[in-house]
C-alpha cells in the first residue's frame, strides 16, 4: 500500500525532530510513513502550504538555505512514493464514529445532551466476548430510546458479542457485582491465566484481571505434599494456581458465597483437580449450637476471672432469698456480753479507806502493809505531796491533751531529762499509764515477721505487747538462758537457710528486771553476752527494779554493774518505787525518739497530769539525795525473806534481794481455785491479825503461761525489823491453822 | 443550710424499701422520706444537721501536686545525705551494733524525716501552765530547721487555747474543785502502789464509780486510771476469738488496739454510715464466721459519740434501732462527747434523748470534760461485776490517782448541780452557745468546716500539708494555739486545723480568734467554702 505526496526531504539525523514540528503545526500527514532515502536522507510527507513559511521552521530547526554550494540541506520534492501510515483507528475512535452515524439516523429523537461524546465508555474490561462498561457510562436517559441498536454498534465498535454495565458492588457479605447484561443471553465468561482457565458469571462473581502477579506467585510455591486451607477461596483465583502449579496434596477450600461455590467446583472440574480439592461450604460464623455455648460459657469465665474474683472472699457465699435471710436473722441468738453468772474469784475489792502506806485500813480494820508495791515509801513522803500541790496550784489537775497537742507541760520535759540523765541514757520517754509504756514501746519496733524472744513468766502487759506487735514471739523457760540459746541456735539453722529473710528479720529478747510473778532477778551479765554473739536487742522491764536495785537505785544494770548502752530499752513504771503514776522508757536517742510517732500510748493518749509528773521527779531528787535508802532496802528484803522460810506447806519463790516474794503452796491440789481459796483463807486471817497481804493477783484465761497461785508479799523500806518479823510470824501460824488442820 | 455533702449522708439520700423499727414504741417509719435531715424524722428527736463539703478538685489536684514536690525532694535531700553533702540530724544506730538487723527500714522513716520534720514545730509546744481557755507557751527556736529545738526562755503569754479538749472549762487551778484534790491529795498520797484487785482499791474510787453510775443513769460504772487503756484493756475482755466486732473506720487507735488485742473478727464499715453497718450486720448473722459458717457468738458494734477528727456525732438512734433489730452489743466510746454535748452534759445518749441502757457499754473518759485523767465504762451490773473480775485494768494496773479522783467526783457533781450551784448547767449552755457561734461565725467567713452543728470540736479543712504548717505558725504568731493534723491522722488530703471550743472561753476570746483566722484566711488564701456569698446574706450570727 502506498501512496503520493509532496516531501521535505531533510538529513536523515534531524528527520525525527522536525517530523514532531511539523505534527505540532499540523502539516505533517499522518496517513503516511516518513522513509529513509540511500543518500543519508530522510523524506518527510507534507501537507502542501505556502512555501514562504517553510523558511522560518526549518530554520529553527537548525537547517540553513546554502545555495552557493550547491548542496542544499532540505528540499521539497513533489510525488514521492510513500507507504501508508501503520495507524488504526482506536475502539474509542471507533465507537465514536459509530455513535455519530447512529445520530445522524436519528435526528429527529429527543434532545441529545451536549456532552455525549463524553458519556461514552471510557474504560471497559474484557472477559472473552463481553465487554463490561464502566458505570458512568451512558448515564442519562436520552440513551435509553436506542435500545439494541445502541448496543450493537457499541459490541461492534469494541470487537465483542455480549454487552454488561457495571454497577456499584452490593454492600453484602459475598460483595456481589451488580452487572447488568445490556447485550447477549447470558454472563458466564471463560479466562485463561498461567494455563489455567476460570470460569464464571460476571453477574454473581467478581474477577479481578489485577491480581495475575499475586497468582503467579501464588503458583511458584511449592506445596508437595502438604494440605493448604484457603480461607476465602471465592471461585478458585487461589486456589487453582495452588493445586495446578503449587502440587498441593490436598486444598481446603472455605466459601460461604454460593454462586462462588458453584464456579468453584465447575473450575476444579475443569482443570481437572477436583479430587484434591475438598470444599468447605458456608458461614464460619455460623458455628452450631454447642461451639457458641461452649464460647459463651468461656466469656463469662474471663470476665468472672477479671472482674468478680479475689484471692479471699469471706463473704462470698451462696445467695439466699430474702426471707430465708430474714427468719436466718430471726433465728440467731448471740451469747450475752458476759456471762449471766459469773464465778469470778475476785470480783469483792477490799475496800481501803485513806492511804494504803506502810499501815492501811483495809474493810475497816488497821493492819500492817505488806501488800502495797511501795518500797520506797514514798507514797505517804510530805514533801512529795507538797511537790505535787504546788503543781496542782499551778496547772491543775488534767492536761487535756496528748503530748502532741499542748498537752506536753514543762514538767515533763523535765522528768524526762532527769530520768534520762539518772539513768545515764540520752534520752526517755514519759506515758500516762503504767502498763502502756511496755505495752505500746514492744510494738513500735517489733512488727510482723521479726522475732522475739520472752521469758516466760513476764507479766501481762509485755504480753500485750507482744501481741500487739504480731511478732512471732518464741518463749524460753524462766530465767532459763540455755533455753534461750537453744532457740537462738535454732533460729540461727533457719537464719542460714534462709540468709535474705535474715537480713531483714529483727530480733529481740524481752525480759524483767525482777519479775513480778516470780520475784526472780534476770542474769542480765549473761544475757548480755549472748546478746554480742547472736545479734539481739535487750527490752528490760524493770518495774520491780527501778528503784530498787543498785547502790543509786538505778536498776538491774547498776546492780551488775553493765554499761546501760548493753541494755537497747529500759522501760519501767514510776506506779512502785516512786509512788505516783505513770511509766517511762529510756536508752539511746535512736531508739527512744522513734516511741514519740510510734508509741501509740504516748501519741494517743493524754499525758500524765502534771501534778503526778510533779511527784515523780521530787521522788528521784530524794533518791539521788539519800541513796542510803537502797542499802537499808535490802537489808529488809533479806530479812522478809529469812523470815518466811521453813514455813510448814509452803514454799517462797523470789529472790533475797528482791523486793517481792511469793508464797506458794509447796504441795499444790489439782484444782487452782481449791488452791486460791486456801491462800483467800490465809490472807484473811492475817487481815484479823493486823497484817494486810494479797494473792497476787492474774487473770488466767488471759495468761499465756498461767503462773500458779501465790502470796504476794512487798517490804517497804519503812518496815521495822520487828515489824516485818511480826508479819512473818502472823504468816506463819495463819499458814499453820490452815494448812496443818 | 449549705454545706451539705450527699456523700457523707447515706440518711439524707434516702434508702428506698429499708424500714426501720423505732424500738420505743414499736411504730414503723420509713426512712426513704427523710429527704431533709433537719427535720426530726424517723429515730431523731432533735434537728441532725452535719455536713462535709465535698473538696474541691482543683485544691485536691494541687495537694497532691503538693506531696507530690515533697517526695522528689524527699529523695534528693536522702541522695545528698547518703552521700555526706547535707549534714545528717538523725539519731545513729550504735557503733558497737552496725551489724545487727536494722531496727528500722529505711523507707518507713521518710515521711518523718522529709514531711513532718518540716512541720514538727506545729506539735508538742510545751505549755508551762493550766491548759485554760488561755495558757503560756514556752517559746522555742530551731537553728536547724525543727531537727533540734532551744528555748529562748521566752513565755508567751495569754496564748488563746483552741486546742485543748478543755470543753467544760474544768481544766481550773484555783476553785472548789481543786481544793477538793488538794485535800484528798494530802490524805491519800498521789499514787496507790497497788492494783484494784490487791489492795488498790480506794473507798475514793468507790465512791467515784457509784457517782459515774449515777450520773450516766446506769446500773453501775467501773473507772480506769487511763482512757487509751480503758478501750485498749477492756475489749479483750469482753469479746474473744469467734466474736465479729463492727468498728467505725475512724475509730480511735485505743479502740482499734483492743479490738486487735482481743482476738476476735474486725470488720469496718464506713463513718457514721448505717447503710454500711446494717450490711455488715446482715452478712454477718446470715453467713456466720469464715471458713466454718458456724454462727458468730457475739457483735459487738464500737462507735464513738463525737469523732475528734471529724466533729461528727454518732447517728446513735439509727444505730441503736440496727443494735436491736440485729441482736448487737454497742460499745459507745463518749471520749469527746461526755461532758461536751446533750442538755444536761450526759454526752450523745442524751443529746438524742435517749435511754443510757439502750446502750450496752457507756465507754468514756476523764480526760475531757472532767479536767482530770482516766476512763470509765458504764452498764448493766453484770458487766461491770465481769469487768472487775476480768478486766486486765483492774488485775494489772495501779489504780487511779486518788487527787486525779477527786477531781473528778467535783467535776462530775458540779455537772450534776450536786454542789448546789448552776455552774455546771452553765458551762453546758455555755458551750453550747459559743460552739454554734464559733461554727456559724467560722462558715460564714468563707472556711470548710466539718460536722455535726452542735460539735464543740471544729475541724477546718486546709488540704495542703505546707498551709497547714503555716497556718500553725501564723496563728500562735497571733498568740492563738490551734491544733493542726495531716496524714496519717486524716486521709492524704484533709489535712486540716482543729478547734475545741470550751465554756470558759469568752465571746471576746472568740471574737479575737475569729478576728484573726479571717486575716490568716486570706493570707494563706484557705477560705474554700463554695457556700459562702448565700450564707452570709442570710445568716446573721446568733451568740
Amino acid at each position: 500500500m502506498a501512496g503520493k505526496c509532496l516531501a521535505l526531504v531533510v538529513p536523515a539525523s534531524l528527520a525525527q525532530r522536525v517530523r514532531t514540528m511539523l505534527q505540532q503545526r499540523g502539516w505533517f500527514n499522518p496517513r503516511f510513513r516518513v522513509v529513509r532515502n540511500e543518500d543519508g536522507s530522510a523524506s518527510i510527507p507534507v501537507i502542501s502550504c505556502d512555501v514562504s513559511d517553510w523558511f522560518a521552521l526549518l530554520k529553527e530547526a537548525g537547517l540553513e538555505t546554502n545555495k552557493t554550494l550547491g548542496t542544499l540541506t532540505w528540499r521539497l520534492a513533489e510525488d514521492i512514493e510513500f507507504p501508508l501510515s501503520r495507524h488504526t483507528p482506536s475502539p474509542h475512535e471507533l465507537l465514536v464514529k459509530a455513535i455519530s452515524s447512529i445520530l445522524e439516523l436519528h435526528k429527529d429523537s429527543p434532545e441529545r445532551p451536549p456532552d455525549w461524546r463524553d458519556q461514552l465508555p471510557r474504560r471497559w474490561e474484557r472477559h472473552g466476548d463481553l465487554a463490561i462498561i464502566d458505570q458512568q457510562a451512558f448515564a442519562s436517559p436520552f440513551w435509553d430510546s436506542f435500545g439494541p441498536e445502541l448496543w450493537t454498534a457499541v459490541t461492534k465498535a469494541l470487537g465483542v458479542r455480549r454487552l454488561a454495565k457495571q454497577g456499584r458492588v452490593q454492600p453484602d457479605g459475598y460483595r456481589t457485582p451488580a452487572v447488568t447484561l445490556l447485550l447477549g443471553s447470558d454472563g458466564v465468561v471463560e479466562r485463561r491465566e498461567n494455563g489455567i482457565s476460570y470460569t464464571w458469571d460476571v453477574r454473581t462473581c467478581m474477577f479481578s484481571a489485577g491480581n495475575a502477579h499475586e497468582k503467579q506467585r501464588a503458583a511458584m510455591w511449592d506445596c508437595t505434599g502438604e494440605t493448604v486451607c484457603d480461607m476465602y477461596a471465592g471461585i478458585g483465583y487461589f486456589t487453582l494456581p495452588v493445586l495446578v502449579h503449587s502440587r498441593a496434596k490436598l486444598v481446603l477450600a472455605c466459601e460461604w458465597n454460593p454462586n462462588a461455590l458453584h464456579w468453584l467446583s465447575v473450575n476444579l472440574q475443569q482443570n481437572g483437580v477436583s479430587n484434591r480439592c475438598r470444599i468447605l461450604p458456608g458461614d464460619n460464623r455460623k458455628a452450631p449450637a454447642y461451639h457458641l455455648l461452649l464460647e459463651a460459657f468461656l466469656i463469662i469465665c474471663i470476665i468472672r476471672l477479671l472482674f468478680f474474683s479475689k484471692s479471699y472472699r469471706p463473704l462470698d457465699r451462696t445467695q439466699l432469698t430474702q426471707a430465708e435471710e430474714e427468719e436466718l436473722i430471726r433465728e440467731w441468738q448471740p451469747e450475752p456480753l458476759v456471762p449471766a453468772h459469773p464465778s469470778p474469784p475476785y470480783l469483792n475489792y477490799r475496800v481501803v479507806s485513806g492511804a494504803a502506806g506502810k499501815f492501811v485500813t483495809v474493810d475497816n480494820r488497821e493492819c500492817l502493809n505488806l501488800s502495797s508495791l511501795n518500797f520506797l515509801g514514798f507514797l505517804e513522803s510530805p514533801r512529795i505531796k507538797a511537790a505535787a500541790l504546788s503543781s496542782l496550784r499551778k496547772y491543775g489537775v488534767g492536761t487535756c491533751g496528748p503530748r502532741g497537742f499542748y498537752g506536753t507541760f514543762d514538767v515533763h520535759l523535765q522528768l524526762e531529762e532527769k530520768l534520762a540523765s539518772m539513768m545515764a541514757t540520752q534520752e526517755a520517754i514519759i506515758y500516762a499509764y503504767g502498763p502502756s509504756a511496755i505495752s505500746s514501746a514492744i510494738p513500735a519496733y517489733a512488727k510482723r515477721g521479726d522475732v522475739v524472744f520472752a521469758d516466760m513468766a513476764v507479766n501481762l502487759p509485755m504480753q500485750q505487747g507482744l501481741a500487739a506487735s504480731r511478732s512471732n514471739v518464741r518463749w524460753f523457760r524462766h530465767n532459763d538462758l540455755d533455753h534461750l540459746e537453744m532457740l537462738l541456735q535454732e533460729q540461727a539453722a533457719d537464719d542460714r537457710k534462709n540468709p535474705k529473710k535474715a537480713r531483714v528479720v529483727r530480733r529481740f529478747v524481752v525480759v524483767e528486771g525482777i519479775y513480778l510473778n516470780t520475784g526472780n532477778v534476770c542474769p542480765l551479765p549473761e544475757l548480755v553476752q549472748l546478746k554480742y554473739r547472736h545479734n539481739f536487742r535487750i527490752f528490760l522491764e524493770e518495774s520491780l527494779s527501778f528503784g530498787v536495785l543498785g547502790d543509786t537505785g538505778r536498776g538491774l544494770t547498776e546492780h551488775f554493774g553493765i554499761k546501760v548502752e548493753d541494755v537497747d530499752l529500759i522501760c519501767s513504771t514510776m506506779e512502785n518505787s516512786l509512788a505516783t503514776i505513770g511509766g517511762f522508757c529510756c536508752g539511746r536517742s535512736f531508739i527512744i525518739d522513734h516511741q514519740r510517732l510510734s508509741g501509740q500510748g504516748y501519741c494517743f493518749s493524754a499525758s500524765l497530769p502534771p501534778l503526778l509528773t510533779s511527784a515523780a521527779l521530787e521522788a528521784l531528787d530524794m533518791i539521788e539525795e539519800k541513796p542510803e535508802m537502797f542499802k537499808e532496802l535490802r537489808e529488809k528484803c533479806r530479812l522478809l525473806y529469812d523470815s518466811v522460810q521453813g514455813i510448814p506447806e509452803l514454799s517462797v519463790g523470789g529472790a533475797p534481794i528482791s523486793p517481792v516474794l511469793h508464797i506458794r503452796l509447796a504441795e499444790p491440789s489439782q484444782s487452782r481455785e481449791r488452791d486460791i481459796a486456801t491462800l483467800e483463807a490465809i490472807v484473811e486471817s492475817c487481815a484479823q491479825e493486823g497484817v494486810a497481804i494479797t494473792l497476787a493477783r492474774c487473770i488466767e484465761k488471759d495468761e499465756v503461761f498461767p503462773p500458779s497461785p501465790s502470796i504476794r508479799l512487798a517490804v517497804n523500806v519503812e518496815l521495822t525489823q520487828e515489824e516485818i518479823q511480826k508479819a512473818a510470824a502472823v504468816l506463819r501460824s495463819a499458814a499453820s491453822r490452815h494448812l496443818l488442820e | 443550710m449549705g454545706g451539705k455533702m450527699p456523700g457523707h449522708d447515706p440518711i439524707a439520700n434516702g434508702r428506698p424499701g429499708l424500714v426501720l423499727h423505732s424500738g420505743r414504741n414499736g411504730v414503723v417509719k420509713s426512712q426513704a422520706g427523710a429527704k431533709e435531715e433537719d427535720s426530726p424524722h424517723g429515730p431523731y428527736k432533735v434537728p441532725f444537721h452535719e455536713s462535709f463539703e465535698e473538696t474541691p478538685m482543683m485544691v485536691a489536684v494541687i495537694t497532691y501536686m503538693g506531696y507530690g514536690v515533697l517526695t522528689l525532694f524527699g529523695y534528693l535531700r536522702d541522695f545528698l545525705r547518703s552521700r555526706g553533702i547535707e549534714h545528717c540530724h538523725n539519731a545513729m544506730e550504735r557503733e558497737e551494733q552496725k551489724d545487727f538487723v536494722p531496727l528500722y527500714q529505711d523507707f518507713e522513716n521518710f515521711y518523718t524525716r522529709n514531711v513532718y520534720m518540716r512541720l514538727r514545730d506545729n506539735w508538742n509546744r510545751p505549755i508551762c501552765s493550766v491548759p485554760g481557755a488561755c495558757f503560756d507557751v514556752m517559746e522555742r527556736v530551731s537553728d536547724d530547721y525543727n531537727w533540734n529545738f532551744r528555748f529562748t526562755g521566752n513565755i508567751l503569754q495569754g496564748v488563746i487555747n483552741m486546742g485543748s479538749y478543755n470543753y467544760l472549762g474544768f481544766a481550773e487551778n484555783k476553785g472548789p474543785c481543786m481544793e477538793a484534790a488538794a485535800e484528798v491529795m494530802q490524805t491519800y498520797g498521789v499514787g496507790v502502789c497497788s492494783t484494784r484487785q490487791e489492795i488498790g482499791n480506794l473507798d475514793k474510787h468507790e465512791e467515784l464509780e457509784e457517782l459515774t453510775a449515777k450520773f450516766l443513769g446506769v446500773e453501775a460504772a467501773m473507772a480506769f486510771g487511763m482512757g487509751f487503756a480503758t478501750n485498749s484493756m477492756n475489749i479483750p475482755a469482753l469479746v474473744k476469738k469467734g466474736c465479729l466486732i463492727l468498728s467505725d473506720e475512724l475509730n480511735h487507735v485505743s479502740l482499734v488496739l483492743g479490738a486487735r488485742l482481743s482476738g476476735a473478727t474486725i470488720r469496718i464499715f464506713k463513718h457514721n454510715n448505717m447503710k454500711s453497718l446494717e450490711q455488715l450486720l446482715r452478712e454477718a448473722i446470715v453467713h456466720g464466721q469464715p471458713r466454718t459458717h458456724r454462727p458468730w457468738k457475739k457483735i459487738l458494734i464500737i462507735v464513738e459519740g463525737i469523732y475528734s477528727m471529724e466533729g461528727s456525732i454518732v447517728r446513735l438512734p439509727e444505730v441503736v434501732v440496727l443494735k436491736r433489730k440485729y441482736k448487737a452489743y454497742l460499745y459507745l466510746d463518749e471520749a469527746h462527747s461526755i461532758g461536751a454535748v446533750g442538755p444536761t452534759g450526759r454526752g450523745v445518749v442524751d443529746y438524742f434523748g435517749m435511754d443510757p441502757r439502750d446502750v450496752d457499754i457507756m465507754m468514756g473518759t476523764f480526760t475531757k470534760s472532767f479536767g482530770a485523767a482516766g476512763g470509765y465504762i458504764g452498764g448493766s451490773k453484770a458487766l461491770v461485776d465481769f469487768l472487775r473480775a476480768n478486766s486486765h485494768s483492774a488485775a494489772y494496773a495501779t489504780s487511779m490517782s486518788p487527787p486525779v479522783a477527786q477531781q473528778i467526783i467535783s467535776s462530775m457533781k458540779c455537772i450534776m448541780g450536786d454542789d448546789g450551784t448552776t455552774i455546771g448547767q452553765d458551762r453546758i449552755t455555755q458551750l453550747l452557745r459559743n460552739t454554734r457561734y464559733f461554727r456559724q461565725r467560722l462558715r460564714n467567713l468563707g472556711f470548710v468546716i466539718y460536722g455535726n452543728d452542735d460539735s464543740p470540736v471544729v475541724p477546718l479543712l486546709i488540704y495542703l500539708p505546707a498551709k497547714t504548717g503555716a497556718f500553725g505558725r501564723e496563728m500562735l504568731k497571733r498568740r492563738i494555739g490551734v491544733v493542726v493534723v495531716g496524714f496519717p491522722a486524716t486521709t492524704i488530703i484533709e489535712s486540716r486545723a482543729r478547734f475545741c471550743v470550751s465554756a470558759a472561753h469568752t465571746r471576746e476570746m472568740l471574737d479575737t480568734v475569729l478576728k484573726e483566722m479571717d486575716e490568716v484566711g486570706d493570707l494563706l488564701n484557705v477560705k474554700y467554702s463554695r457556700h459562702r456569698r448565700q450564707q452570709q446574706l442570710t445568716e446573721e450570727p446568733v451568740y
